[in-house]
């Protein structure tokens, strides 16, 4: 029982849909003309690659993270497990912020059906421990 | 201290020859040692004992359980200078013995006097020896050394820290000493190690105790690591037990500076009742030769938790609002704007009374709705409600805290029981109003009808009027006025019509209604009686009679007069031929004298008010067969009108068509040979007329009526006769008396071919001359004939009181009370031998007639003496 009490402490459950809700009233509204564009934004086998590509744009374009998103795209990386072939594939170009929230947005809304995962909490701090990062994910 | 059986020993003698004790050993010792008794007196004797059940005289004590002896010793030697000793002595020797060398066995007296005090930081401890009063003491000042122990209140003694001093006092330092805590000392005396005394050290001396300098309480103490010579480092240390309960602490230790530090796992803690709480940790010494040297620290542990915002939120309380809809309510509450406007929210709403508790409320759970519609509320009562609202359902949380109370009134409006209940007693109270209504209005239209004149009710015709109709009443009436034909058909149907109405509330007099043809019949009823049996000689004698004055024509067609207001005459029906036959039979023979000597003295009515002639010179005598005949005549009429009771309504129709028949009934009797015939020979009512001078009266009078045959009376009233000394009738005055006209003063003259005008024209009384009264006709000088009244009616002279009278008889029981209750019936009536005025009898016919309808007389009665 020990046992079972310290897995149920060390876990929790992540609602990915309702990140991905959250991330999506944090973008203003705006249409995507592209169809390219909304075509790979829509492709499931690529959702991983955009997310990283989106991840490097938040870094690049808003590096102060005023939208409030960054900590949010990171989570979202437990619910969209990587691939092996997910290195050659292309991924979302941004080419600045706006074009940025623009495309992330229409990725978003597509993730509608993303499921609930399981992932582990980080480790207790110590009193000697200043560095803690309780916000690095360990999926 | 006296032992048990020193205290329970007793003995007693009887002086001559033996002595009895009782004592008692204890039970745990009687296991151990046998005692004997024994008695000292010239020589030591033991006595002879056994067990006994109980102490003789006395007592065990209470906290001993004893085992009771008695013991007999014989002995003679009794006297007062001998002293008994008694002694109880063990049954083996129980002594010991030790051979002591002083030097060897040397322990010195404890210190005294022991005190501490502080001394800057450091604390002094110090006390004394005591020396005693020996002179020579092998104990010297060198010989001692002190032992100091010391440590905290809550540890052993064992675990003391301990001291060595050859002095009296020593310092102790303040590191010896865990700060906020109380520590205790004592001292002992030891022979030096260089002395030449041997033996033990002393007791320890009395304690002393002080407080150790105050720290830092929330800081742990007291570390303390032993390593066991082998593998293993076990630390304690000391945390405040108050701060446990709000910080943890953990042992880390590092064995090298370049080594990390590493925690100390499982530490255990020791239980103690003390202001501490003590924790063990061990540590595992792999290699002691190389890592001789422990880092060991107590530190402050981590403590956090993880808490996830999104499942723990509690929203402040919404603001509630309420508003009124006609007759319903409905709640509205807005919420505080959300991070994301996506999270869904749940509301929960209770309402109740406002005296009600919150647990008596009804609650309400919504789902994203901000206002709810109340259901129908009581009316004129106070409510309030509330609202809290959580986060559902991704984002969990907890109720928010209730929002303020909203509070209003329904509308008072009247309830449904209410409304129904008014409903009720207003019905029921009408209801009732409407009973007392038709009571009241039932009674007062009973009273409205009471008022109305019935002559139903009136005493004259209670029970002893019924027997007074006579049977086959109806069959007259039919037979006397049959159908009028031509013109005046119609007026008759009018009159009979007048008369049906009439007939529904009144009844007719009897004295109208009574037929002398059928009181003659023989079958009119059973004779059973004497005076019944007399009967059918009379009517068969009268049956005689009546043939030869009847020749030629049947007895129903005889005419006859109908009692017409003032007047008499003979009914409309009657034709001018038939008076011709009349007026033959009287002249046909004597033996219509005989026939008549009946109505000598009255005047009878026959039924239907008609009249009958009444001859002159019978009138005159034959006084004593009037009262027979008239006697027969009541007894045979009573019987005839018990048996018929139908006749009145008949005989009401016929004489209410009389008043209008007068026009009719005039001409006919207008003056001719034939008035004066009859005048000649009978006296009829029309000749008792008195004329007066005034015109209504003469009108209202007459001028004459035509007469029919004499017939025998067949109904009169016997009434008491006045004695003739009687002083009311005395002082006759004019209107007593009825004067008859010249030409009947003559009748014999008259008859044979001088008819006598009629009676207007013959000249009258002058008023104010008072008459007496006389007993002949004929011998009044003015040739007036005077009628005498007797009770409620006017007769001829000679019918009173005269001298040729016979004297008068009782009447019959029936006829008397018949008599008294005609005279209290009618209040016109007065009773007899009172002093009354004198009415004539026309008059009282006519009131009669009118009492019958309960109604006055036509005439003034203003004047009630007044002579007709």
């Amino acid at each position: 029982s020990d046992r079972g009490s310290d897995a149920h402490h060390l876990l929790r459950t992540l609602d990915c849909r309702t990140i991905a809700l959250e991330i999506l009233v944090k973008l203003p509204v705006s249409g995507l003309n592209n169809s390219d564009d909304k075509a790979n934004l829509r492709n499931s086998t690529l959702r991983r690659v955009n997310l990283d590509e989106f991840l490097k744009s938040q870094e690049e374009f808003d590096s102060q993270d005023t939208t409030d998103i960054k900590s949010k795209l990171q989570k979202l990386k437990c619910c969209i497990p990587a691939a092996a072939s997910d290195s050659v594939l292309p991924g979302v170009y941004n080419k600045d912020l706006d074009d940025f929230k623009k495309k992330l947005r229409f990725y978003v809304i597509h993730l509608k059906d993303l499921q609930p995962v399981s992932v582990s909490r980080p480790p207790q701090p110590t009193s000697s421990s200043d560095n803690f990062r309780p916000m690095t994910v360990e999926c | 201290e006296e032992t048990v059986p020193l205290k329970t020993l007793q003995c007693y003698n009887d002086y001559i020859e033996r002595i009895i004790c009782s004592w008692a050993d204890t039970e745990d010792a009687q296991g151990l040692v046998n005692l004997t008794l024994y008695h000292w007196l010239d020589k030591k004797q033991p006595m002879s004992c056994e067990l006994s059940e109980d102490l003789m005289w006395s007592e065990c004590p209470s906290s001993h359980r004893c085992v009771p002896r008695r013991c007999v010793l014989p002995y003679t030697q009794f006297s007062v200078s001998k002293e008994d000793y008694y002694s109880l002595q063990p049954d083996r020797d129980l002594s010991i013995h030790l051979v002591v060398p002083l030097a060897q066995h040397v322990q010195p007296p404890p210190p005294k006097d022991i005190s501490i005090s502080p001394s800057g930081d450091h604390f002094l401890l110090k006390w004394s020896v005591p020396h005693g009063d020996a002179q020579v003491s092998l104990l010297s000042q060198k010989d001692i050394q002190f032992e100091v122990a010391y440590k905290r209140l809550q540890d052993s003694w064992e675990d003391a820290s301990s001291l060595h001093t050859s002095n009296l006092w020593v310092t102790l330092e303040p590191k010896l000493f865990l700060p906020n805590s109380i520590y205790v000392a004592r001292v002992r005396t030891q022979l030096a190690p260089g002395s030449s005394l041997s033996g033990r050290p002393s007791r320890w001396s009395p304690e002393v105790h002080w407080d150790s300098p105050t720290g830092d309480k929330a800081r742990p103490q007291n570390l303390q690591c032993f390593f066991d010579g082998i593998q293993s480092l076990n630390c304690s240390w000391e945390v405040w037990t108050k701060v446990t309960d709000s910080v943890s602490f953990g042992l880390f230790y590092s064995s090298s500076p370049k080594a990390g530090e590493k925690k100390c796992s499982p530490v255990v803690k020791e239980l103690q009742a003390s202001r501490y709480t003590r924790y063990h940790c061990s540590l595992n010494v792999s290699d002691p030769a190389a890592h001789s040297q422990y880092t060991v620290s107590v530190k402050r542990l981590e403590q956090g938790k993880f808490i996830e915002s999104f499942n723990h939120i509690q929203m402040n309380p919404p603001t509630l609002n309420l508003t009124k809809n006609r007759d319903s309510y409905s709640l509205h509450w807005e919420t505080q704007k959300m991070s994301y406007p996506f999270i869904q929210h749940a509301f929960q709403v209770q309402y109740k009374k406002k005296l009600d508790s919150w647990e008596d409320s009804k609650t309400e759970n919504l789902n994203h709705a901000h206002s709810m519609d109340l259901p129908q509320l009581e009316p004129g009562t106070s409510y309030c409600a509330r609202v809290r609202v959580k986060t559902i359902p991704e984002y969990k949380g907890l109720w928010s805290e209730w929002s303020n109370e909203c509070t209003w009134t329904t509308d008072w409006v009247m309830p449904t029981l209410w409304i129904v209940l008014i409903l009720v007693f207003l019905i029921l109270t009408f209801l009732l109003a409407l009973r007392f209504g038709c009571i009241y209005g039932c009674k007062l239209y009973r009273k409205w009808k009471e008022k109305i004149p019935n002559p139903s009710k009136s005493l004259l015709f209670q029970d002893g009027g019924k027997g007074l109709w006579p049977p086959g009443s109806t069959v007259t009436f039919s037979s006397k006025n049959p159908t009028p034909q031509g013109p005046q058909s119609n007026l008759f149907s009018e009159l009979q019509g007048v008369s049906y109405t009439h007939l529904e509330d009144n009844e007719v007099s009897p004295l109208t209604i009574e037929d002398p043809n059928i009181i003659r019949d023989p079958s009119s009823g059973p004779d059973t009686t004497p005076a019944a049996s007399s009967e059918p000689m009379e009517q068969s004698s009268n049956v005689q009679v009546d043939p030869p004055t009847l020749s030629g024509r049947p007895r129903k067609q005889l005419p006859s007069f109908d009692f017409n207001g003032p007047y008499l005459g003979p009914p409309q029906s009657h034709s001018l031929p038939d008076l011709p036959g009349q007026l033959v039979s009287p002249q046909g023979g004597g033996s219509l004298k005989p026939a008549l000597p009946g109505s000598l003295e009255y005047m009878c009515l026959p039924p239907g008010g008609q009249v009958q002639l009444v001859p002159l010179s019978q009138v005159m005598g034959q006084g004593r067969d009037v009262d027979v005949q008239c006697g027969s005549s009541l007894e045979t009429t009573e019987s005839p009108s018990m048996e018929s009771r139908e006749s009145p309504p008949v005989e009401l129709k016929e004489e209410e068509q009389e008043p209008r028949d007068n026009p009719v009934t005039l001409p006919i009797s207008s003056g001719g040979p034939k008035d004066s015939k009859v005048a000649s020979e009978y006296v009829t009512p029309a000749d008792l007329v008195l004329t007066l001078p005034t015109e209504p009266l003469s009108t209202s009078l007459g001028p004459s009526l035509e007469v029919s045959s004499a017939q025998s009376p067949s109904l009169c009233l016997k009434l008491p006769r006045v004695p003739s000394e009687s002083p009311a009738l005395a002082p006759a005055v004019f209107e007593d008396y009825v004067e008859l006209p010249p030409s009947m003063s003559q009748p014999a003259k008259s008859l044979p071919g001088n008819p006598a005008p009629p009676g207007p024209s013959s000249p009258a009384v002058s008023p104010g001359e008072p008459r007496e009264e006389v007993g002949a006709a004929p011998t009044h000088p003015e040739g007036l004939l005077v009628l005498q009244q007797v009770g409620d009616y006017c007769f001829l002279p000679g019918l009173g009181p005269s001298p040729l009278s016979p004297p008068s008889k009782p009447p019959s029981p029936g006829l008397c009370l018949e008599t008294e209750d005609l005279d209290k019936d009618l209040s016109v009536k007065k009773l007899p031998y009172q002093p009354i005025p004198q009415v004539p009898a026309i008059q009282f016919f006519k009131s009669l007639k009118h009492q019958d309808y309960l109604s006055l007389p036509p005439w003034d009665n203003s004047q009630p003496g007044k002579v007709c």
